[in-house]
């Protein structure tokens, strides 16, 4: 292993490189990019990388970049693309065809606010735009995450219980464009986390037709076959994590990251980066002897609803932190935990950092102020980041 | 886009127009791209044109799509109307506009990654239609605002800031207009106001599609030796067809008006193109002879400029769909509903 300074934006393709160069021996590797700000240097970086049996194929639109990585995958290639905001919404279409034809392309997203107007910074609302379409989704905290989640994605979609797409999240500049020491695994190693990719309907030696119609009930059957899919994909990931502790001597993160939350009367739930502050904010007021615990959901999709159901379990409040928000309903994280929650919990939704505002450790205070002092659930509130 | 306002000044010396206006009212916000880019010369272009025309502000709508072009509405016209699409996607927002109110001067403002990239089956398809709109294109051969990509005008060879070559073909957004129906269509260069200026004044005063692809180059990121889009590339290989002069409806015209090197073009609303022919064998009236001619030069390496081709009477959209001439967002329910006697006279035609 060696230390790099990378961004999270190259640290992303740094791992998109090391896992097409692993596919040499396999069926090579296949990218279609496409710039946008903040994720514009994730593919930068890959188009200057020199990866033998490999294209990355600079494409007029997000859109036709998901094209190519699907074209790719149903060639048998391993596929990647990076995205941000709209570019992710007008590679939609794309997306949802790459999911409901498992096909699995591995796709870094530098989160940013969906225009317009425009917005350049970070919001979680463009990957929940994808929430349920049959992509696994990792938010991720730090740079290192996002390289882990990368490598450990391509073993994750490629698996072939699992065979569908995985998005990688990482918030833009917040993340994107923060440099930080990266620790990078020789490509050996690589070699040996990563088999060379199998899709097993890809059009090979059999002719055979991908997309055509399909009645209702085969719908159903395809719905429900890729949903249990998902529903694995917790199980899977353990086994992933095993391997690569073993391979590469160290253990990426869980898809839910609980801190001081085993006795904790108030629990924080958050996503991306947020939860990095408030664990200092678990800290500080655990040092004023309150009993304050925070939960980092990794793995939104498929959600872990029975391990966060445990986290949950005898909970005096739960505040959700979400920077995004569900139109006409609230925060997505809220709409989705809340329910998993015991009877009597308060759980209140903060709407926070939309738009890229800074959620600071005084913010988070403020939260946590505001459901002591509540005794019933209210409306997902806006916490105004002045 | 800019939070920086200029400062409401007005110079005793600035003559008002016919509305009263001063160039200084034509103008918007402050420019926040790069220092020398061609887009803000194509801006000042657009300032001076709307001013000698006289154009009411309030009654154009300035459409834009995505990138460094498209912030550049922000720049001019700061009276008028505008509207920030998504990437690619001004053209059908435009023409959604154009059909619920036919009323407004429609100025869609793109770039060659909007409108020939990401955007360019909208673009064609605008044109196609005939949509009664001024396109500028405002084309650098680069992705300026993610920095500096190759568009898909860049021309094969060209070499990148970088030092790489391109290998994909260019799309030539003229020839494609030629193709696509469009009835307005000319090239300019950012760096040449007094080619430009009357070429939009043009395009406003034309009922149709009309095309401008003006080869602006970017400063930042295609302005050095390799690049087909520089300022001095341009320079040395910009061939003009034709010098325009725009000649208003109600002026008379006793320009030196000499047959054979002048042509002049009446267009629909009776303002003349009075073309001065550089090149006595260019017809703007022959489409096809147009696109030959385009190509021929453009193999030779040249960069043909100036009013490629015109049908000053072309039907536009409304034409075709025969649209009333109140625009539709005015329309009442009594004229919607012109009662008994007018139906009578309808019916009676069908009897």
């Amino acid at each position: 292993m060696s230390l790099e300074l990378l961004s999270a934006n190259h640290g992303a393709a740094m791992a998109a490189t090391l896992a097409a160069r692993a596919n040499r021996k396999g069926r090579g590797f296949v990218s279609g990019v496409y710039p946008i700000t903040p994720s514009t240097e994730c593919m930068e970086f890959l188009c200057n990388q020199k990866i033998e049996k490999s294209h990355v194929v600079r494409v007029e639109s997000e859109h036709s970049a998901m094209g190519v990585c699907i074209g790719g995958a149903a060639a048998g290639a391993r596929t990647f693309t990076a995205t941000s905001s709209n570019g992710l919404a007008y590679m939609v279409e794309n997306c949802i065809t790459a999911a409901t034809m498992r096909f699995p392309v591995v796709i870094a997203v530098a989160n940013r606010t969906l225009g317009p107007p425009w917005n350049i910074w970070a919001d979680h609302g463009d990957a929940l735009i994808l929430r349920d379409a049959g992509i696994i989704q990792f938010f991720c905290a730090d740079n290192q995450e996002v390289f882990d989640s990368v490598l450990c994605g391509f073993r994750l979609a490629e698996d072939k219980r699992v065979m569908m797409p995985v998005m990688v999240c990482m918030e833009g500049f917040i993340l994107s464009h923060r440099t930080a020491q990266t620790d990078v695994p020789e490509q050996d190693k690589v070699d040996a986390f990563l088999p060379p990719t199998d899709v097993p309907h890809r059009l090979a030696q059999i002719p055979h037709t991908l997309g055509q119609i399909e009645v209702p009930h085969q719908t159903e059957m395809h719905r429900m076959q890729h949903h249990a899919a998902m529903l694995d994909v917790p199980a899977i990931y353990r086994e992933i994590q095993d391997e690569f502790e073993k391979i590469f001597g160290r253990r990426p993160p869980d898809m839910l990251v609980p801190y001081k939350a085993d006795d904790a009367e108030t629990l924080i739930v958050s996503m991306g980066t947020i939860p990095i502050t408030a664990e200092r904010v678990v800290d500080d007021l655990r040092a004023q002897g309150k009993k304050v615990g925070s939960l980092r959901v990794r793995l939104f999709r498929p959600l872990p609803v029975e391990a966060i159901g445990r986290v949950f379990a005898g909970k005096k409040r739960i505040a959700v932190i979400d920077r995004n928000i569900g139109l006409g309903m609230g925060g997505v994280l809220w709409q989705d935990t809340r329910a998993l929650a015991d009877p009597g919990t308060v759980v209140q939704d903060y709407l926070a950092g939309m738009g890229g505002g800074d959620i600071r450790p005084e913010h988070i205070v403020k939260m946590v102020e505001d459901i002591e002092a509540r005794t019933a659930s209210g409306a997902p509130k806006l916490m105004e980041m002045v | 886009m800019t939070y920086i306002a200029k400062p409401k000044l007005h110079h005793p010396s600035l003559q008002p127009n016919a509305l009263g206006f001063t160039r200084r009212d034509y103008e918007g916000r402050i420019s926040t791209l790069c220092a020398g880019c061609g887009h803000d010369s194509i801006s000042a272009a657009i300032v001076q044109a709307c001013y000698e025309l006289s154009i009411e502000p309030h009654r154009v709508a300035k459409m834009s799509g995505i990138g460094c072009s498209s912030k550049t509405p922000d720049y001019f016209l700061g009276q008028a109307h505008g509207f920030n699409s998504v990437h690619g996607r001004m053209p059908s927002v435009l023409t959604g506009a154009a059909m619920a109110n036919r009323d407004l001067l429609y100025l869609g403002v793109s770039g060659d990654g909007d409108s020939a990239s990401i955007g360019l089956g909208q673009f064609a398809h605008a044109l196609r239609r005939g949509v009664n709109m001024v396109y500028i294109c405002e084309n650098n051969g680069v992705y300026g605002l993610t920095k500096g990509q190759f568009s898909a005008t860049a021309d094969q060879g060209a070499k990148s800031k970088s030092g790489e070559v391109h290998v994909d073909s260019a799309i030539d957004l003229i020839s494609m207009a030629l193709l696509l129906g469009a009835s307005y269509v000319a090239r300019s260069f950012s760096g040449d106001k007094k080619q430009l200026v009357p070429l939009i004044k043009g395009a406003i005063r034309h009922k149709g599609a009309a095309i401008l692809d003006v080869i602006s180059p970017c400063v930042t990121f295609n302005n050095h030796l390799g690049s087909t889009k520089s300022f001095d590339y341009v320079r040395e290989h910009d061939e003009a067809v034709n010098a325009v002069d725009f000649v208003p409806a109600k002026k008379e015209i006793t320009a030196d008006y000499e047959p054979g090197t002048t042509e002049l073009v009446r267009q629909h609303d009776g303002s003349y193109l009075k073309l001065s022919k550089l090149r006595p064998d260019y017809d703007t009236s022959d489409r096809i002879a147009a696109l030959a001619y385009l190509q021929e030069h453009q193999a030779q390496g040249e960069l043909v400029t100036g009013l490629i081709y015109v049908a000053p009477e072309a039907a536009d959209l409304h034409d075709h769909l025969g649209t009333a001439d109140t625009p539709l967002n005015t329309l009442t329910e009594k004229e919607l509903c012109p009662g008994a006697k007018a139906l009578e006279v309808v019916n009676g035609e069908y009897r």
